[in-house]
C-alpha cells in the first residue's frame, strides 16, 4: 500500500516542522543564554524543546514538574520575549508541558496516522512502519543512504561485508564485537551504518546508536563537567546496538577508554551488538589499553582493503546510476584506472565530471574527462612524466648543462642538483635504484640510495633545498 | 523575618529535610534549606530537583519573611544547641540565631532563586496506614536495582488496581512484590525512583501519625503525613512485565522456623565460594529436612540440616545466600514457606500464611 502524494507531503511537513521547531528553540536558547546565569541556564533549560507551534501558541516540552513551575514563574517573560523576537510575532501564548521528546515524536506520529486514516480508511499496518522508520533512522544519526544494497562487494571488502551482514541478521549472537578496519574512504562508515539500518528495518523498535569516538569523548567530558555521569551511563548502556566509528581517536584518552571499557562490558554482557570501525587493526592502535585491545579482538576482525579495478568500475556505475547520469563504459574505465586510492576520491572524480558537463551542457567524452581529471589524478600526471623530462627540468632550474649533471665532477654546485634529480626520480617516478644509477651517468645503485637518504634528511634541515624541491615538483609536470 | 521556636522542633524539622540538600554542581542554592515564615507558621523546604520535602515546624512567627542557608550547616549547628528556645532573625542577608548563651550569624542566599516545589492538584488520593506502608516499603526496596543507568528498575513500581496497591521491585536477580489493600478504584501504574522511597522510608521512621496520604498524577507523586510533604517526579517508562517470571505452581514446598534456618544458612555460608555466594538447599521429603550445603576449595565444606515440613518431591536449588537472607529478614513472621521447582526456575520465599508478599530469587545455575 503506497501513500498518496498529499499524504507524503503531509508527513514531510511534520518532519520539517519538528526540525524547524528545534531550530527555533535553538535560537531562542541562544538569546536566553545571554540573559541568564550559566548555572541557572544549564539547570533549567536542559532537555527542553518546542513540542508544538501554531499561530498563537507555543508549547514547550520540559523534563519534569520542577522545571515546569520554575519556567512558568521565573522565566516566562524572558522566554516569551525571546520567542517573539525569534519568530517576529506578538501576542504569543507559551504553554509548558511535562513531556519527553520521544513522547512528543510519537504524538506527532499519531497525528500523521490519524490524518492518514481519515483520508484513506483502508490504510493499515504498512504505513505505521514507514513512519516509524523515517523517524527512528533520523533519530539515531544514521544515514538511510547507507544500506547493504548500495554497498558494492569486491575481493577487498568481501569478508567485512559478509561479517557485517551476518551480525546485522543476528545482532549480538554471532560476531560481537565486530571490528572493521581499513584505510580512508574505503567504506567503513557505509558498512557500520548499513548494520544499523538493516537492524532498524527489521525491527524499528530497536535502539541503535551510531556515533564516532570523538562524540563519545565529548559526551563523556560534558557528563563529568556537569556531574551527570549517571545520565551518560544510562544513555549508552540502554541501547540495543552500538555503532562506533573511528575508534582510533580514543587513543591516549585514558578516562574515556575506561568509560568505554565499562560501556562495552555492559553491552556485551547483555548480548547487545557492538560494531567498531578503525583505520588500523586493534593491535596497531597506539596508546590504547591492552584490555580494550583484547576486547576488540574478542569477536570478529575484518579488514577492508583498496578496491580492485572491477570493483571500482562497479562502484562508479552504481554511483552514476544513483545520480541518474549516463557515462560511457570507456570513461568509467578511464576514471577507475586513474583513481586507485579510495572510493571517496572516486566519487569526487565522478562529481567533478558530472558538474563540469552539466554546467557546460555537453556530453562527456574521453578527452573532456581526461582534461578535467588531469588536475587531480596523480597517476595521470605520473604517466606523462619521463626521466628525460625530469632531468630537463632540473638543468633548466639550476642552469647547468646535461653533461655536467650526468658527468663525473663532484663540485658541490653539481652534486646537490644531481642528488635531487635522483631523489625526485625515486619519489615521483618510483624508479628502482639501479635504474636511477643507470640514468644518471651510469652510476652504482648505492650512489642513488645514498642520494635519496641524503636529500630526505636535508629537506628537514635545509630550508633552501626544501623550497627547491617544492618548486621542482611542480616544474617537472609542466 | 523573626521566629521563635524550640530547639527540639527545629532540629527535628531540619533532620527531615537536610538529607536531600546535596552538592549540586550546577546550582549552589540546592545545598540550602529555605526557611519560610508566614501566617501558616515556619516551613522548611529542600529539593534536589527530583524530589522536594516541605516540613512545617511549630513556632511563633513575630515577623514574616523567607531566606535560605546551607542546610547541613544549619542542621549540625542546631543539633548542638541546648534544649531551649531559639530566636531566628533575618538581618542584612544574614541569619542570626540566638539561644541563651550563644549568638551566631549564618550567611545565606536570597530566597528568590530557590526552586519552587511544584504544586499538585489533590484530586487523586489514597490513604494508607503509615506503619503498614513503611513495612511494605522495606520489604520491596531491598530488591530494587542499584544500577542508576537503568532508571526504570532503579525504582519501585506502584500499581494501583482493583482496590489494591501493588509494590514491586527487581534487580533481575530477585523480585519482591507486596500487595496492600486500599479503597481505591483507580487503575494506574507509576514508577517511583528508589532514591525518593529511600528518603521516604528514612523520614517515615521518625513519624508516628497513623495515616499517610498519597496524591499522584502521571508526572508527579506527593506523600503527605504529619506536616511533612514529599514531592517526587515519576519515572517516564514502562516497568518490566515481571508476572511472567513468577512460576504458576511449584513442585516442592518446605515450611520451617526462620530463626532456625537463618543461623544455619549464615554458618554454612562461611564456606561458600567467595564472589559466588552459593549455597545448595536440598529439600528432603523422606526425612523432612532442609539440607544446606556448600563447599569451597579454600576454606572447606559445611552441611547443616534444619527440621522442616516438606511436601512434594525431593528437590535441589542453589541460591546466593545473601539474597536468601535479605528476603528472610523481611518476612515478619516466625515461619517461612519456601517453594521451588528445580534449579533452573526461580524459588519463592514467603511468610507462612501470608500470600500478600512474594520474594522470588533466581537460582545460580552451575
Amino acid at each position: 500500500m503506497w501513500y498518496s502524494y498529499t499524504q507524503l507531503i503531509f508527513m514531510v511537513n511534520i518532519a520539517k516542522n519538528m526540525e524547524n521547531n528545534d531550530k527555533i528553540w535553538e535560537k531562542t536558547l541562544g538569546e536566553l543564554e545571554l540573559l541568564i546565569s550559566k548555572a541557572n541556564f544549564t539547570t533549567w533549560f536542559k532537555n527542553t524543546f518546542v513540542a508544538q507551534l501554531d499561530e498563537e501558541n507555543v508549547t514547550i516540552g520540559v523534563p519534569n514538574a520542577f522545571t515546569k513551575v520554575w519556567l512558568e514563574k521565573k522565566y516566562n517573560d524572558q522566554i516569551l520575549s525571546a520567542l517573539e523576537n525569534v519568530l517576529s510575532k506578538n501576542n504569543l501564548q507559551v504553554i509548558y508541558r511535562v513531556i519527553t521528546k520521544e513522547k512528543s515524536a510519537s504524538i506527532s506520529q499519531e497525528q500523521v496516522k490519524k490524518t492518514i486514516e481519515k483520508q484513506v480508511p483502508v490504510n493499515n499496518s504498512a504505513p505505521k512502519n514507514e513512519v516509524n522508520n523515517g523517524a527512528t533512522v533520523a533519530k539515531f544519526g544514521l544515514n538511510p543512504k547507507y544500506t547493504f544494497n548500495s554497498f558494492v562487494v569486491g575481493p577487498g571488502n568481501e569478508l567485512a561485508q559478509a561479517a557485517s551482514h551476518a551480525a546485522a541478521n543476528k545482532p549480538g549472537e554471532i560476531y560481537n564485537p565486530l571490528f572493521i578496519y581499513g584505510g580512508v574512504g574505503l567504506g567503513k562508515t557505509h558498512l557500520v551504518q548499513a548494520v544499523g539500518n538493516y537492524i532498524l528495518s527489521k525491527d524499528p523498535t530497536k535502539k541503535v546508536l551510531y556515533i564516532n569516538s570523538e562524540k563519545f569523548t565529548n559526551d563523556f567530558i560534558f557528563a563529568i563537567k556537569s556531574g551527570q555521569t549517571d545520565k551518560f551511563k544510562q544513555m549508552y548502556r540502554n541501547i540495543d546496538v552500538l555503532l562506533i566509528d573511528d575508534i582510533q581517536f580514543i587513543a591516549g584518552k585514558e578516562q574515556t577508554q575506561e568509560e568505554f571499557f565499562h560501556t562495552f562490558n555492559a553491552l556485551h554482557q547483555n548480548n547487545k551488538q557492538i560494531v567498531i570501525s578503525s583505520d588500523r587493526p586493534p593491535k596497531a592502535i597506539q596508546s590504547i589499553e591492552n584490555r580494550l585491545v583484547s576486547r576488540f579482538e574478542w569477536g570478529m576482525i575484518a579488514d577492508i582493503s583498496s578496491p580492485d579495478l572491477e570493483t571500482r568500475v562497479a562502484i562508479l556505475e552504481i554511483k552514476a546510476q544513483e545520480k541518474k547520469y549516463k557515462l560511457d563504459k570507456e570513461i568509467i574505465h578511464y576514471v577507475a584506472e586513474n583513481t586507485q586510492e579510495n572510493i571517496r576520491e572516486l566519487e569526487g572524480a565522478l562529481n567533478r565530471i558530472i558538474a563540469f558537463h552539466q554546467l557546460n551542457n555537453t556530453t562527456p567524452t574521453l578527452d573532456s574527462v581526461k582534461a578535467i581529471l588531469g588536475g587531480i589524478s596523480a597517476n595521470h600526471r605520473r604517466a606523462g612524466l619521463t626521466p628525460k623530462k625530469l632531468l630537463q627540468s632540473i638543468i633548466v632550474f639550476y642552469d647547468i648543462s646535461m653533461e655536467n649533471l650526468l658527468g663525473p665532477s663532484r663540485k658541490k654546485e653539481l652534486v646537490v642538483p644531481r642528488q635531487i634529480a635522483m631523489f625526485l626520480m625515486r619519489e615521483e617516478l618510483k624508479a628502482s635504484y639501479p635504474n636511477i644509477g643507470r640514468e644518471i651517468g651510469d652510476r652504482d645503485h648505492t650512489t642513488a640510495m645514498h642520494a635519496c637518504i641524503k636529500i630526505t634528511t636535508l629537506i628537514e634541515s635545509d630550508e633552501k633545498i626544501k623550497n627547491d624541491i617544492l618548486v621542482l615538483r611542480q616544474k617537472i609536470y609542466e | 523575618m523573626k521566629i521563635v521556636c524550640t530547639q527540639e522542633n527545629l532540629n527535628k524539622g531540619l533532620s527531615l529535610v537536610s538529607n536531600i540538600a546535596n552538592k549540586s554542581s550546577n546550582l549552589p542554592i540546592l545545598n540550602n534549606v529555605l526557611l519560610k515564615a508566614d501566617k501558616e507558621g515556619l516551613t522548611l523546604i529542600t529539593t534536589d530537583l527530583e524530589l522536594g520535602i516541605k516540613v512545617s515546624v511549630r513556632g511563633k512567627i513575630e515577623e514574616e519573611g523567607e531566606f535560605t542557608v546551607d542546610a547541613k550547616l544549619l542542621h549540625s549547628f542546631v543539633s548542638f544547641l541546648p534544649r531551649e528556645n531559639i530566636e531566628i532573625i533575618l538581618k542584612d542577608d544574614n541569619l542570626e540565631i540566638k539561644s541563651s548563651n550563644q549568638e551566631t550569624t549564618i550567611k545565606g542566599l536570597a530566597s528568590e532563586d530557590f526552586p519552587l516545589i511544584p504544586d499538585m492538584d489533590k484530586t487523586n488520593v489514597v490513604e494508607l496506614p503509615v506503619q503498614e506502608f513503611k513495612k511494605s516499603l522495606s520489604q520491596t526496596l531491598l530488591a530494587a536495582s542499584l544500577d542508576t543507568s537503568r532508571i526504570e528498575i532503579n525504582a519501585v513500581n506502584f500499581s494501583f488496581q482493583d482496590n489494591n496497591l501493588i509494590l514491586a521491585a527487581t534487580d533481575s536477580y530477585r523480585l519482591a512484590e507486596k500487595k496492600l489493600n486500599l479503597t481505591n478504584t483507580q487503575k494506574t501504574d507509576l514508577i517511583i525512583p528508589l532514591k525518593t522511597l529511600q528518603e521516604l522510608s528514612r523520614i517515615l521512621n521518625e513519624q508516628t501519625e497513623k495515616k499517610l496520604k498519597i496524591y499522584f498524577n502521571e508526572n508527579q507523586i506527593l506523600f503527605e503525613f504529619d506536616g511533612v510533604e514529599l514531592t517526587s517526579r515519576v519515572i517516564d517508562g514502562k516497568y518490566p512485565d515481571y508476572n511472567q517470571i513468577i512460576p504458576a505452581e511449584f513442585k516442592t514446598e518446605a515450611k520451617c522456623d526462620i530463626n532456625k534456618l537463618v543461623p544455619a544458612v549464615k554458618s554454612v555460608a562461611l564456606f561458600c565460594k567467595s564472589g559466588i555466594n552459593d549455597i545448595r538447599l536440598s529439600l528432603d521429603s523422606k526425612n523432612q529436612k532442609i539440607i544446606i550445603a556448600t563447599a569451597s576449595s579454600n576454606t572447606g565444606t559445611s552441611v547443616a540440616k534444619v527440621d522442616a515440613k516438606i511436601s512434594g518431591e525431593d528437590n535441589d536449588i542453589v541460591f546466593n545466600y545473601r539474597y536468601l537472607l535479605d528476603g528472610l529478614a523481611q518476612l515478619g513472621t516466625t515461619q517461612v514457606n519456601i517453594k521451588i521447582n528445580n534449579n533452573s526456575s526461580p524459588g519463592l520465599v514467603q511468610p507462612l500464611g501470608d500470600d500478600k508478599y512474594i520474594y522470588l530469587v533466581m537460582p545460580i545455575r552451575q
